[in-house]
């Protein structure tokens, strides 16, 4: 399990409309100790972790104790990433000299101060910005030996901004832009009618996305581009932008989730801060790292059945247009929405091009989706597909702490 | 919206790049967002052929400076979906084109 999410506390200094665990900052509920955490990281280590993310909430805020964190990190070898709104630079600033702070990931929904302050607070963007500048000017930023990056999460609100987010980026002489469309869960699902996008607008926003970065061309974008949504952007525009695509989700060897409990999970969906309604709600002995190793919570049929599904594509009947996909036996798109049991089983950039790529690139729905080319308007019908929710390991006696 | 000439569109894509990337996906659209109405069909056509000057410069940088994908360090950023980066590089050779 190369890299590590752990969700690292529940309180928020914000409370944006997009919030994939906004639920969570409502009642919060206590994080890890510090103890915990650093005992996480050396199991983690054991198994062979080497990046570990932090997030939240505003770990930053509300989180004092990450100095220790970073000591122990660096003991065991692992690389901490921290994903932050970057309102205060206070806290973070004695951090940048630690070596084991890797990367610092900034969240700016907007490329103009109208659309970030709409999500963040009258004044963020101004902020963010300012704390950005100071960060890029330290000496690990310079060497290269610490990375800032910027995390952008395009939605209705914002789709104006996609190619300015780039330019912004580029400015500020960050190393990457992390493009990715709104998860529609948490708070996200409450303000759907203005943060959902999809179809022509989610095209061309990512087209934008891809072109203005192509005209900048000074810094990495991280962007979820499937082989289909690959090909149609190179149809339209000419480009030769690579189509063999890693899978969206990696799998256990790759990446797990560590939540608010400390249990260790193979995706962010089977939390509780993710799913309120069916997420894990408490601490689950065999899969947890506070007080187990993580090889042998790897071990359980939590992970094991995980993988078995995404190698066997399990749920790729279940989603849509992935089912007649020319691709389908390759790509392997995130599985979360079927394990929150979503009704809508979209990839949502290939739905868009599915739906409307005809327009611009006359007949790519037929060579891309040869078999289902009659029916556009949704999943296909009749399909069973891995709907079940995994079946999460159950203690006999547990207790939130 | 303001009245602008061919001459006017092309000094903002020049200066502004994400203009020059909204101009290239959709020009109508970019046009009508930044304000700009262009009456007169012969700048229009200009600016159609510009859309196209641009595109191609876009399409040859590319191929001079090379595009290189590499699997994203899952985790970071905003979730734990891999992304694929894209990055200036060089040797195309190792990546697949089109099936």
């Amino acid at each position: 399990m190369r890299t590590v999410t752990l969700y690292a506390t529940g309180r928020c200094n914000l409370r944006c409309a997009h919030c994939a665990v906004g639920a969570d900052q409502i009642d919060p509920r206590p994080d890890l100790s510090t103890a915990q955490v650093c005992e996480i990281l050396a199991k983690l280590a054991a198994a062979g972790t080497t990046s570990v993310t932090m997030l939240g909430g505003e770990v930053t805020a509300f989180r004092r104790d990450l100095g220790p964190i970073l000591d122990a990190a660096e003991d065991c070898g692992i690389g901490i990433s921290i994903n932050t709104n970057l309102l205060a630079l206070g806290p973070i600033r004695p951090l940048l000299e630690r070596p084991a702070l890797r990367s610092i990931v900034v969240s700016l929904d907007g490329a103009r101060a109208a659309t970030h302050d709409a999500m963040r607070g009258k004044g963020s963007f101004e902020r963010t910005l300012r704390n950005i500048w100071e960060i890029m000017k330290a000496p690990r930023t310079s060497s290269g030996d610490l990375r800032v990056e910027v995390s952008f999460v395009l939605s209705g609100r914002n789709r104006e901004d996609a190619s300015g987010i780039v330019t912004l980026a580029a400015e500020l002489g960050v190393h990457r832009l992390n493009a990715k469309a709104v998860k529609m869960i948490g708070r996200a699902r409450e303000n759907a009618d203005d943060l959902a996008l999809t179809g022509k607008d989610l095209l061309t926003a990512y087209c934008e996305l891809v072109i203005t970065w192509l005209a900048c061309s000074s810094l990495e974008l991280d962007l979820h581009l499937p082989p289909a949504a690959s090909i149609y952007v190179n149809r339209r525009f000419g480009l030769s932008l690579p189509v063999k695509s890693p899978p969206a989700c990696g799998g256990p060897a790759e990446f797990g989730y560590v939540d608010l409990l400390g249990n260790l999970l193979p995706c962010p969906a089977m939390s509780l801060e993710e799913d309120p309604s069916a997420g894990v709600r408490e601490q689950l002995p065999a899969v947890n790292v506070a007080h187990t190793d993580a090889a042998a919570a790897m071990a359980q049929p939590i992970f094991v059945d995980f993988e078995r599904d995404r190698l066997a594509g399990r749920g790729i009947p279940s989603m849509w247009p992935c089912a007649d996909c020319i691709f389908r036996t390759t790509c392997r798109p995130c599985t979360a929405m079927l394990i929150r049991g979503h009704t809508s089983d979209e990839v949502e950039i290939c739905a868009a091009v599915r739906r409307h790529g005809d327009r611009d690139v006359p007949g790519i729905t037929s060579k891309l989706w040869p078999a289902g080319h009659r029916t556009i308007s949704g999943p296909l019908s009749g399909l069973s597909g891995a709907r079940a929710r995994p079946a999460l390991p159950r203690s006999e006696s547990s207790r939130v702490h | 919206m303001a009245t602008a000439t061919f001459a006017q569109v092309k000094a903002k894509a020049e200066k502004d790049k994400a203009f020059l990337g909204q101009l290239i996906v959709d020009p109508s659209k970019a046009l009508k967002g930044a304000g700009l109405d262009v009456a007169d069909p012969r700048d229009a056509k200009r600016i159609e052929l510009f859309v196209k000057l641009s595109q191609e410069n876009i399409r040859s940088a590319g191929r001079v400076v090379g595009i290189v994908a590499r699997e994203s360090d899952w985790g970071i950023g905003a979730g734990c979906c891999n992304g694929r980066v894209l990055m200036p590089g060089a040797d195309l050779s190792r990546f697949g084109g089109e099936r």
